[in-house]
């Protein structure tokens, strides 16, 4: 944890990632991909991952591998991190 | 189906939608909480907004049962007037159904009228996430925002 305060020690964003566990709020750098919020809020909420998820700001799908610059995420941003849904018509 | 049981688990889990940031983020609104029922309006991404209204009165024996419900809170039963597009959202099981509803796991009505007899499905998933009443909201709602609204 301590790791975590030293590496995000000079914030440029600062994102809250809400789950149905709740939200979460951290720090990060332009230039940090998004996989590093998706793996951070899992970490910190303990998420149990059982199928495809999204991160999404504003009702727009977010892709991990580009950075936070990339994706155009204002210096506060609301993300949520939710499960894809699908699947009607049938047993799952 | 044991009432006290099923009037605990709803006040416990509506505390988790009033709690959650969901609804705010996602334009919903609690119109009406009273046991065993839940009046929530969702505002789709184009600006309609459509009111749902959740019944708890199984669970968790079974999910809520839910109806895509009008000004006066009854049930739309015109076909014309769902919205469109959105895969199994709100469907005549059958002409003599009562009313459209989801082939979706997460409401009563799959396991009555589109799946009968598959409620192990439901036993499997009902203490996760997902299926608890946030995520059941957050399920309909995703499936909302891929109609025509």
């Amino acid at each position: 944890m301590e790791k975590e305060f030293e590496k995000h020690d000079s914030p440029c964003h600062t994102i809250a990632v809400t789950t149905l566990s709740g939200t979460s709020t951290g720090y990060f750098h332009s230039n940090d991909k998004l996989q590093e919020v998706i793996d951070w809020v899992v970490l910190k909420q303990k998420l149990i991952i059982n199928g495809p998820m999204v991160l999404s700001y504003n009702d727009r799908a977010l892709n991990p591998s580009k950075t936070i610059e990339e994706e155009e995420l204002p210096q506060v941003a609301k993300l949520t991190y939710l499960a894809v849904v699908g699947g009607g018509g049938q047993l799952r | 189906m044991d009432t006290v049981v099923s009037q605990e688990l709803f006040a416990e889990q509506l505390e988790e939608v009033r709690h959650s940031e969901l609804p705010l983020i996602n334009h919903w609104e609690l119109l009406r909480v009273t046991y065993p029922t839940v009046l929530i309006r969702m505002t789709h991404p184009r600006g309609a907004t459509r009111d749902f209204l959740l019944d708890f009165r199984r669970y968790d024996d079974f999910p809520p049962s839910i109806k895509l419900v009008d000004e006066s809170s009854a049930p739309i039963l015109d076909a014309a007037k769902l919205p469109r597009d959105g895969p199994h959202f709100f469907r005549y099981n059958a002409p003599t159904s009562p009313y459209p509803s989801m082939c979706y796991d997460f409401t009563s009505e799959y396991y009555d009228w589109w799946h009968a007899g598959s409620t192990s499905v439901w036993h499997s998933k009902r203490g996760t996430a997902e299926y608890r009443a946030l995520g059941t909201l957050n399920q309909l709602y995703q499936l909302y925002k891929q109609t025509n609204g």
